[in-house]
């Protein structure tokens, strides 16, 4: 489908994230100064809530805090998606567009504040825990970061339209976001769970990302590929299936706005 | 009629909305109205419209509201899909539906200059190139660094308009944009217009206001009820749809 993306498509894509990115912090008191802040209060709280009771983990911080903005990403990346139709339908009333560079300019602008987060957590590592991850580790760990964005566009895909129709899908969302930072082992090591609820949670593919990237970026080791590659073509199967599911529904989709 | 003379053939256009009788928008209302079908009405906003356009024409739709005008504009310009029919374009299209579409109030100028002219058509470069030029016809150079909340709606026009006048593609597509602005504006504009025919580019123009229609048109199409009233000679069109009012 990449090869399908014009010069021209692409640009559109980036200008409407720019746009979209210099608005977010405009007004703003603090401006992108919030982009940090966010994930590391949450962090300076929930770390000194729970870093004694789970300190027999090693590295605990470390590990909160990266799960904490891969999180950020998830959510952020899957909300303005989803949204993104109806945010943007002033534009696509009175131009033609294709409306999938909307969806995907609205990932690619929760990517940009994501890489903004990312700065905070790799200073963190380097001069607090004195963690340099090599080369390896973080072309790994940015593959993991490419597969929070694959599945935000594709669940963009699939939301996008309908929101346009339900218009309290967002809120839905907001609340079945909220259940799932519990149910994924961020604040908590996976260890603590019991086997048979284990195997609930692992069925999260935000689990099978964070804990990967933990192993990858903090641990330090390497991991058996296999599982990723299957990772990776489902997620491309949903893609496919997005961008069919996307095309079908979004036909008339000016009209009923 | 030589095939490279046409800019755009419209063929048996139809077009319907359906509004829904009750709002079934959130999921609490779905399941209100969870046992019932939802009904709908119906309007034929267009229906078989057939009609071509040559390249360097000139041409302008009037109608009364409701006509189906402003429907048609929309579906030449790719934003809604018809129900029946199709529509040949000879030649790219810049749609100026409405100006400055994606203007932020909270941006400058220069940074609605360029997400504009992106969202228009036009590659990075070639705004890159053309931003003096945009600036110098909108005649804004003491206000470009300024957000665009702090300008007069006659300057926004203007800096929508001058962006838009350059995106140059073939066919310019217009749903009433004139009506906005002073006289100086609006003669500017026409003459900006007329250039660009003579450059061999084609101009379709929806307005009410029928004295620009008669000054500048080469050909005038009246749409009524969702079809083709009359099409031909400005005069002639012009003073068909005084006389059947």
């Amino acid at each position: 489908m990449f090869r399908l993306i014009s010069r021209h498509q692409r640009e559109t894509i980036w200008e409407l994230a720019k746009t979209d990115i210099k608005l977010r912090y405009q007004g703003s008191f603090l401006g992108i100064f919030w982009v940090f802040l966010k994930p590391l209060g949450v962090f300076l709280v929930l770390n000194f809530v729970f870093s004694t009771y789970f300190n027999h983990t090693p590295n605990y911080p470390a590990k909160l805090i990266t799960g904490i903005i891969l999180w950020s990403l998830f959510a952020d990346a899957t909300m303005k998606g989803m949204t993104s139709l109806v945010v943007k339908s002033h534009i696509l009333k009175k131009v033609y567009m294709p409306k999938w560079e909307i969806v995907v300019a609205a990932v690619l602008h929760s990517g940009v504040v994501f890489f903004f987060n990312l700065i905070i957590l790799f200073f963190f590592l380097l001069f607090y825990y004195k963690i340099v991850p090599s080369p390896i580790f973080i072309f790994l760990f940015f593959y993991y970061v490419l597969q929070i964005y694959l599945i935000s566009v594709v669940f963009s895909f699939f939301t996008s339209s309908i929101y346009a129709r339900l218009r309290d899908l967002d809120q839905v969302w907001e609340l079945l976001l909220q259940i799932l930072f519990y149910a994924t082992p961020i604040i908590f090591p996976i260890e603590i769970l019991p086997e048979n609820i284990r195997s609930i949670v692992n069925l999260n593919p935000m689990t099978f990302i964070i804990q990967r990237s933990r192993i990858v970026l903090i641990d330090q080791t390497l991991v058996n590929i296999s599982y990723d590659l299957i990772f990776t073509a489902i997620l491309l199967a949903g893609l496919f299936a997005g961008v069919v599911f996307f095309n079908k529904n979004t036909r008339f989709l000016v009209e009923k706005m | 009629m030589n095939h490279c003379d046409l800019s755009i053939e419209v063929k048996s256009l139809s077009k319907s909305f359906e509004i829904p009788h009750d709002n079934r928008y959130t999921i609490k209302q779905k399941i209100f109205y969870l046992t019932s079908q939802n009904t709908y009405e119906t309007y034929k906003v267009l229906d078989g419209i057939s009609f071509t356009v040559d390249k360097g024409d000139f041409l302008g739709i009037i109608g009364r509201n409701g006509s189906g005008k402003s429907t048609l504009l929309k579906i030449l310009a790719g934003i809604y899909t018809p129900d029946r029919g199709e529509v040949i374009k000879h030649g790219e299209i810049s749609p100026f539906l409405e100006l400055g579409v994606g203007f932020s109030p909270d941006l400058s100028g220069r940074d609605n200059i360029f997400l504009n002219g992106i969202i228009l058509g036009l590659s990075r470069k070639e705004v890159k190139a053309r931003f003096e030029e945009i600036i110098a016809f909108s005649e804004l150079e003491k206000f470009i660094d300024q957000k665009l909340r702090n300008y007069s709606s006659g300057m926004f026009v203007r800096l929508a308009f001058s962006v838009a006048i350059f995106v140059n593609k073939d066919i310019l597509l217009m749903d009433e944009v004139l009506a906005v602005g002073d006289k100086y504006f609006k003669e500017k504009c026409l003459n900006e217009l007329n250039r660009l025919r003579r450059e061999g580019r084609t101009i379709i123009f929806v307005s009410h206001d029928l004295n620009s229609v008669k000054e500048n048109c080469n050909k005038v199409l009246l749409l009524r009820k969702g079809k083709i009233a009359a099409i031909g000679q400005p005069n002639e069109v012009i003073d068909y749809y005084m006389n059947i009012q």
